[in-house]
């Protein structure tokens, strides 16, 4: 008797490669140094950072899935996912959407490898969710090269990165975007304690010069080109990681008979496995829609706002539980404190609101099309 | 089965199944036809909507439940207040029945043929099969002439002398000795008068009747969530119109914050639930759907729509507690709706299977 042979599924196949690897790797030093670095570089020295770039990038050329189940294996081996997302899903997917080529083939193939890193910029102390209120400034000075001076507050694994992207305002109070290596003279990080386990920094541009090639993307542009990097920052990806394994932890409990098992309890996790899953739908969708170009900035709003308030309930009901036996579960209580976090970072929940009210209430259209 | 051969309890499913286009093109034809007539039973009877779920061999059109759910979804945007799911469910039931006695043969003719509708007084059985028997209907509401009524149920026992608490019975509304009014829990004592009974309107009893259940209850489950989900859309819509038609204080109502973000995450919560039963609807005909996720969705669903039809009469104002205004038929119909598979807290209970 033949049978038919199993169908080649190359998404489960990265899964399997990484869960391997970090199955062996040092996942819990990285997660008390704060610093994933090492786990990069594992996993991107067999192109499995970046799966969905292109191979002359440093990537497998797979669809964008296979990248999520990258960032649900960081997230269920504990290895800080932040870093990933500012990288490879933030910065390196607007350098390949919107780079030069000089820069892409600069850069990509460093973010994919693990060897290069990346942070995001924009923040700055009167500019949360309004950027348009940010004060850095580029001024040109000679052969096309610019003069960047500054603050730029709230951002996240700066220290560890090489580049960073930066929104400053350039002539006629356009904003432009430049990519500039953190350790260009005039450059400053400072850290600042915060709630969850990694800190916030303030980076200080004292007459930084930004050399022509540093400018992504069109001059005066840098607008647009943000909108886009935060809608593949809203994939929700990473917030949904995340609350499948804190959801996966209470289970554990659950399962050990360390938690009340009561009604109450039944049914509140009922409902968090239920948003789970209706979470997911919405996240395939978006992933979907990128994979074909088509990303709407509505529903990659409505995709963020939904899975990080999920994210920050599941956390919620993580802690509630592993306090049941009156002591405090380390990976738990981080949680707790990160989770506040995700209704913040990469546009708060008003602004994701706001979005979906801007573009399906305003106007006569029918709402639920 | 894949290459996949981690143990993982649970991973996220990151694939996304696109609409089918003709699907879609199924979705806009109901729409159309909503359009025109709100009371579109025939129409669904000439396009064979009550042969959707059913398999080739029983007589059907095999379409899965996809295609039902997206008939069903577009009933409940359009508020439409006709036994759509009660009907399908009735006909899954009796497709499930090899050999149909003569009177059921009968109702089958009459449903293909738009005369005949069906009515679960009891509720309609849940994902797992079983039923609550707590909705509270009254029969004479509807239609006596062209009406069936499927007492599935655990209070009929000792009358009809069964061995087994459950069965599968089709009762025509107008038959002689028979007067449905408020039904209670099974636990209590009921007031379901049946008379005269024939017994040849019993389809099928005992182990068998549960086994129908069982087989119908997740497609059932499918179906109503899709309704709710439709309903809740129907709610948010209502309340659109009336926030940004309404000037208070010189102002849209649909600029102040509070109504917008609120409407927005509504919003939100059942595009997200609309996405949800179209994956539920595909994963089931795929064969790939689990129990305890459907009836998650179904909860989830039932206590969002509620809140959405709420929180949208109180967007409406004092209008929309009209009766007749479109918000507060929409909130009766989503409370009958949810109703209908049983209390929340048991459809959460379901749902908690996996535990």
């Amino acid at each position: 008797m033949t049978t038919d042979p199993l169908p080649f599924d190359p998404i489960a196949l990265v899964r399997e490669q990484v869960h391997g690897l970090l199955q062996a790797a040092d996942c819990r030093t990285a997660a008390a140094d704060r610093d994933p670095r090492p786990i990069h570089r594992l996993l991107g020295a067999q192109q499995l950072l970046a799966p969905h770039w292109p191979v002359r990038y440093g990537g497998r050329d797979l669809p964008i899935s296979s990248m999520s189940a990258v960032v649900e294996e960081f997230a269920l081996h504990d290895v800080p996912e932040l870093l990933h997302t500012l990288s490879i899903q933030a910065v390196g997917t607007l350098l390949l959407l919107n780079g030069s080529e000089q820069m892409k083939e600069r850069v990509l193939p460093a973010l994919a490898s693990g060897e290069a890193f990346a942070c995001v910029l924009f923040s700055e102390t009167p500019a949360g969710s309004d950027l348009s209120l940010i004060t850095t400034t580029a001024t040109p000075i000679d052969g096309g090269r610019w003069l960047i001076s500054g603050r730029k507050e709230h951002s996240l694994f700066t220290p560890l990165a090489t580049f960073g992207l930066c929104l400053a305002r350039t002539l006629d109070n356009g904003f432009s975007l430049f990519l500039l290596p953190m350790d260009r003279e005039g450059i400053h990080v400072e850290e600042i304690q915060a709630l969850q386990d990694d800190p916030f920094h303030s980076t200080t541009f004292n007459n930084v010069i930004a050399e022509p090639e540093d400018v992504v993307g069109q001059l005066g542009m840098g607008w647009s080109l943000i909108m886009s990097t935060l809608a593949y920052e809203r994939t929700g990806v990473d917030y949904l990681s995340k609350a499948e394994s804190w959801f996966q932890a209470t289970l554990a409990r659950w399962d050990a008979g360390t938690v009340l098992q009561d009604r109450d309890s039944q049914i509140t996790l009922a409902r968090l496995r239920a948003r789970l899953d209706v979470a997911a739908s919405l996240v395939a969708r978006v992933l979907y829609r990128l994979e074909n170009g088509d990303l709407r900035e509505d529903e990659a709003a409505a995709t963020k706002w939904y899975t990080s308030q999920l994210a920050v309930d599941v956390a919620s009901v993580a802690q509630e539980f592993a306090s049941q036996r009156g002591t405090l579960d380390p990976t738990i209580d981080a949680a707790r404190r990160e989770a506040p976090g995700m209704l913040i970072s990469g546009g708060t929940s008003e602004m994701m609101l706001e979005t979906i009210a801007r573009f399906r209430l305003d106007g006569r259209r029918q709402v639920m099309p | 089965m894949t290459h996949n051969a981690l143990s993982h309890p649970h991973f996220v499913n990151w694939g996304y199944l696109p609409p089918d286009p003709l699907l879609e093109q199924l979705r806009l034809s109901i729409a159309g036809i909503f359009r025109e007539d709100a009371d579109a039973w025939h129409e669904f009877s000439e396009m064979g909507l009550w042969d959707f779920c059913l398999p080739s061999a029983a007589g059907g059109l095999d379409l899965g439940v996809s295609a039902a759910a997206v008939v069903v979804l577009e009933a409940g945007r359009a508020a439409c207040p006709l036994p759509l799911v009660h009907t399908l469910t009735g006909m899954m039931l009796f497709g499930e029945i090899s050999v149909l006695p003569p009177f059921a043969r009968t109702v089958v003719d009459g449903i293909r043929e738009g005369r005949k509708r069906v009515y679960f007084p009891l509720g309609l059985p849940t994902t797992y099969g079983t039923l609550s028997g707590t909705v509270e209907l009254t029969a004479t509401r509807h239609d006596r002439t062209n009406s069936v009524v499927m007492p599935l149920g655990l209070d009929l026992l000792e009358r009809l002398d069964t061995e087994r608490d459950q069965l599968v019975l089709a009762v025509p509304v107008a038959s002689d000795g028979l007067s449905i009014t408020i039904l209670r829990p099974p636990s209590d004592d009921t007031s379901m008068d049946l008379g005269a009974l024939n017994p040849e309107f019993v389809g099928v009893s005992g182990l068998g009747a549960e086994k129908r259940l069982l087989a119908v209850g997740e497609r059932t489950a499918i179906l109503q969530t899709a309704f709710l989900v439709g309903l809740a859309a129907a709610a948010i819509e209502a309340a659109a119109d009336r926030v940004r038609s309404r000037t208070q204080f010189g102002v849209e109502v649909v600029n102040f914050q509070h109504p917008r973000l609120e409407l927005a995450r509504a919003v939100v919560e059942i595009d997200a639930l609309t996405e949800a039963v179209r994956s539920a609807a595909a994963a089931y005909d795929s064969g790939t759907s689990t129990k305890a996720a459907t009836s998650g969705l179904l909860a989830l669903a039932s206590e969002t729509a509620r809140r959405v039809s709420r929180d949208a009469l109180h967007l409406g104002g004092a209008n929309a507690l009209v009766a007749c205004n479109l918000p507060a038929r929409i909130y009766n119909l989503v409370t009958y709706a949810a109703q209908g598979v049983g209390p929340l807290n048991a459809n959460w209970l379901e749902a908690a299977e996996f535990l």
